[in-house]
């Protein structure tokens, strides 16, 4: 197991408080000073197969409660629950609603109609925030995961893959999500034992420096001898270990350590989905308190073929339940699978809201977005994506908002970017204008 | 070289495999890549390398497995590294940079799988003369030199390097016996493969093919029954098969689950061995050697005795959901996997199958009345028979005379108007279509060169060759294989334009 890997280098089991080195990019003092006064954050969480539409809210005002909302009842004052369009998920053809809609997601862009060879996507709303907030954390992204699907789901023509994956670096680059949060924790972690000495840290980083350059240097050479796309992909090493390198830079400063809480090195939940969840989202939380990462995706399941939900009592896969129209069994399954997303999503930002940060709450800085692959999952609708977003200024949570019909997501992922500071002035295929209603 | 042999994507080592390489080249017990990101699969397979990508968090996994690795073989000393690097024992602290440079060379060859140039040697010496310089010892040059050598792309990618796009060239001894180790073995070449591709000697299709035969006879071999056919069959989650335990009970669980696997990689493994055609592996005798799933097969009256893979509890488990039967996922089972034929996906908002208790009505009676609507019935015609005339074998492949308080009624009609009465007659008549050799054919394809056979142009030649040089619809199994092995597609690349 993974957890036999670097634990002499690492702190496991109890919660402890720690020196964390800080991290400074090549920027200089001014830019270190303001990435710490104002942290932002962005985490994306694909909750497959839709929402259940008839208690998820449809007008403009105070956030209702029903018993879908209820769970965001203690932070819903920095929430909005809405629909919006994604046109790119709406398969040409009419079939293939999960896997393209899964590919648009994050991405609004049009998925091709491919397997193997062929698959192309776009870059996802979390990418395109790594690849600015990366300047300030050691750790670029993270790409998770709780329940993992089967590999063959490929669907109407649309590659397995599309459905497996959340997050994109680039329309060849899906980025696979770990399964496993104890082997996430080693390398968020990794380097911060308080109990070695400043010689062995540095002696430890050049090593590290030294594979790593040997690796750059290696990848580039060996990328010359190979045809354009088996090269592209030593040109991936190549960036990869650039984004690595960048953090091993020593601080100014070095010694003068922030503290913070990492929690115990997660366990191995078993079949127990909810637990492992909520042991994934202790795990954000962390992360974002030692400012290891400020990019997080987490991919709660593929949403076709079917994903069991046992592990809630329930007896239909959770992709046959969100069939439910005219049966009552499945409806009921399908509720709780659903009412389970918004806990989860719940969970996280009720633990990141308990955490000070600055003048308020890590939730303050976190700007959290879950959306899903279809919105009506009985008609594999696109044009009402359930999408629930978290976070404080200049969102004005409490509220739910009814945007006209064919308003796209990708203006809101727009509007994510710009609040957490990305300076991005469109996104994906549609993503245009923000959407000013967010911010009240 | 008269057929375009076309492209196989630069690969890199899929979970399975780094840990399966590891082992063989370390004789580790570390299996690190289980912390590792989820293998991407195409085609069905978690091999393909167009869709493998190495963002940076990959890479740091790699980087972090590799130095502990790389400390777990330098506890044992330079000696351990010398043997695990097949070269005499030196002495570091004695001999210096020589002895350095002899074991990291001797390595590299092993884990970059092909020997290693002069100029690649020298870039990972320099990262261990740094190390020196740092005021590392032997063996602290060693350590990262290994982990060094772990990191590097020659090991963690099977590159073939294209110097003449578009052109088409032979590959090299130790690009065919890559290929060839991680088909079968899922893993680094063995000594003998590396023997003979350092003699040259893999350059003669006869060779190719006499080793793959001996490496399908080697307990390694494993690894292509359970990766190719496992993949193949849709049996890789079986384990994890949900099953509605208010409904079965015990009867199902995680020992049950290996052993219907491994009755069906039996199965294939001995088809393999037997070199039988492909066109049996639905008619051949069921031989239940584990005692759990004797009892769960049980002997009731009038069940036909179990023959081919359509009575294997593997499959009519991995076709159900958990709390029952799925006519219509069995039928389009058999028709995408075992005859390569997937039915067109259904038109989008169709009604679903009301629920069994309201009405009364069996569930061919619903499936019946959904195939009233014309829509419906175009495709429904193809694969619903069919996993209707499986309906006698329950969610978990248990023999059934009745369901929900009726005689089962598993007869019926297949598209090309042949009738049967029930599922011996049904699987008797699949077994007939020429369209399973086909597809075990292109399985193997897609699976051993990451392309769909429609992807290059002269693949369906490609694949009608493939299919014809071992033996046309009789074909046998390790026919294929060596057939496969010994053709142009395999032993040549053409470069990327």
């Amino acid at each position: 197991m993974t957890g036999r890997f670097g634990r002499r280098r690492i702190l496991g089991g109890a919660a402890v408080a720690m020196a964390l080195p800080p991290f400074a990019s090549l920027m200089g003092r001014r830019v270190y000073a303001q990435a710490q006064a104002a942290r932002k954050r962005v985490v994306t969480i694909f909750a497959p197969n839709g929402m259940y539409l008839p208690q998820w809210p449809k007008t403009t005002g105070p956030l209702p409660m029903t018993p879908l909302t209820a769970p965001l009842e203690p932070i819903k004052s920095k929430v909005i629950v809405t629909n919006l369009a994604n046109a790119a998920a709406e398969p040409p053809g009419g079939a293939g609603d999960h896997a393209c809609g899964a590919g648009a997601a994050f991405s609004c862009v049009p998925p091709a109609k491919a397997d193997g060879a062929g698959i192309r996507a776009g870059i996802t709303v979390d990418q395109v925030a790594a690849a600015h907030l990366k300047q300030f954390t050691r750790v670029a992204s993270v790409q998770l995961g709780i329940l993992q699907g089967k590999q063959a789901c490929a669907e109407a023509g649309y590659g397995c893959l599309y459905s497996n994956t959340l997050s994109w670096a680039g329309d060849k680059q899906p980025l696979a999500p770990v399964m496993n949060p104890a082997a996430v924790f080693d390398q968020l972690f990794a380097g911060f034992d308080p109990t070695e000495s400043d010689a062995a840290r540095q002696a430890r980083q050049a090593r590290r420096t030294s594979v790593l350059d040997y690796v750059r240097e290696e990848a580039a050479l060996l990328a010359r001898k190979l045809g354009r796309s088996d090269a592209a992909k030593l040109e991936q090493v190549v960036t990869s270990v650039r984004e690595i390198e960048k953090r091993l830079q020593p601080p100014p400063g070095a010694g003068a350590g922030n503290k913070c809480a990492v929690g115990a090195r997660p366990g191995d939940a078993g079949t127990d989905y909810n637990a492992k969840a909520r042991l994934v989202n202790d795990l954000i939380v962390a992360a974002f308190q030692c400012d290891v990462t400020r990019v997080v995706s987490n991919h709660i399941a593929p949403p076709f073929p079917d994903v069991s939900y046992r592990f809630l009592g329930v007896s239909p896969g959770h992709h046959a339940a969100s069939h439910y129209k005219g049966n009552a069994g499945k409806e009921e399954a399908y509720k709780k699978t659903c009412l389970w997303h918004m806990e989860i999503f719940a969970d996280l930002c009720r633990k990141l809201d308990a955490v000070r940060e600055d003048a308020g709450t890590l939730l303050d800085g976190t700007f959290i977005v879950q959306s899903s692959d279809v919105g009506d999952s009985n008609g594999h609708s696109h044009h009402d994506t359930t999408v629930v977003v978290a976070g404080g200024p200049p969102f004005k949570g409490g509220r739910s908002i009814a945007y006209p019909r064919g308003t796209p997501v990708a203006s809101l992922f727009l509007s994510v970017l710009q609040a957490a500071g990305v300076p991005a002035t469109k996104f994906g295929s549609d993503g245009t204008t923000p959407l000013a209603a967010l911010t009240g | 070289m008269d057929l375009d042999p076309g492209r196989v994507a630069l690969r890199r080592l899929n979970r399975a495999e780094y840990d399966n390489t590891v082992r063989d080249l370390l004789g580790t017990g570390l299996r690190p890549a289980q912390g590792f990101a989820v293998d991407p699969a195409a085609l069905g397979f978690d091999n393909n390398g167009d869709v493998q990508a190495v963002g940076a968090i990959q890479l740091e996994h790699y980087e972090n497995a590799a130095q502990a690795l790389a400390d777990e073989v330098l506890a044992g000393g330079a000696a351990r590294l010398a043997q695990v690097a097949r070269v005499p024992a030196c002495d570091p602290a004695r001999e210096g940079r020589a002895c350095v440079a002899r074991l990291v060379s001797g390595f590299a060859r092993r884990a970059w799988r092909r020997p290693p140039a002069a100029d690649e040697i020298g870039r990972v010496m320099a990262v261990a003369d740094g190390e020196q310089r740092r005021g590392g010892d032997g063996l602290a040059q060693l350590r990262l030199a290994v982990a060094v050598v772990l990191t590097s792309p020659h090991f963690l990618f099977r590159a073939e390097p294209d110097p003449r796009p578009g052109a088409v060239r032979a590959l090299d001894d130790h690009e065919v016996a890559s290929r060839l180790s991680y088909l079968i073995y899922a893993s680094m070449p063995d000594d003998p493969l590396f023997a003979a591709a350092d003699a040259g000697k893999l350059r003669t299709p006869a060779e190719v093919r006499a080793q793959a035969a001996r490496m399908l006879a080697d307990p390694r071999g494993a690894a292509f029954v359970a990766s190719f056919a496992g993949q193949w069959l849709e049996l890789a989650g079986l384990e994890d098969h949900d099953v509605d335990p208010a409904l079965f009970g015990r009867s199902f669980d995680r020992a049950l689950a290996t052993a219907m696997k491994s009755e069906t990689l039996g199965l294939f493994a001995e088809f393999v061995r037997g070199d039988r055609p492909a066109q049996e592996l639905l008619s051949a005798p069921s031989m239940v050697a584990d005692a759990r799933l004797a009892q769960h097969y049980g002997a009731p009256a009038g069940a036909p005795p179990r023959r081919g893979l359509l009575t294997h509890a593997s499959v009519l488990t991995a076709t159900s959901a958990a709390n029952g039967t799925n006519p219509v996922a069995r039928g389009q089972w058999v028709l995408s996997r075992l005859f390569c034929a997937p039915p067109p996906p259904p038109p989008p908002d169709i009604p679903d199958l009301p629920d069994a208790t309201p009405t009364g009505k069996t569930l061919r009676d619903r499936l019946e009345a959904h195939r009233t609507n014309p829509v419906c019935a175009a495709c429904h015609r193809l694969f619903d028979p069919i996993g209707l005339g499986l309906e006698n074998y329950d969610a978990i492949g248990r023999w059934r005379a009745m369901d929900a308080g009726e005689v089962i009624d598993a007869s019926g009609e297949l598209i090309d108007g042949t009738r049967f009465a029930g599922p011996a007659e049904l699987i008797a008549a699949l077994a007939r279509d020429p369209r399973l050799s086909a597809c075990v054919a292109e399985q193997l394809f897609i699976y051993a060169l990451g392309r769909a056979p429609a992807a290059a142009p002269a693949d369906a030649a490609n694949l009608a060759r493939l299919q014809a040089g071992a033996g046309g619809a009789a074909a046998g199994v390790r026919s294929l294989i060596s057939t496969l092995v010994e053709s142009d597609v395999f032993r040549m690349r053409r470069g990327e334009p």
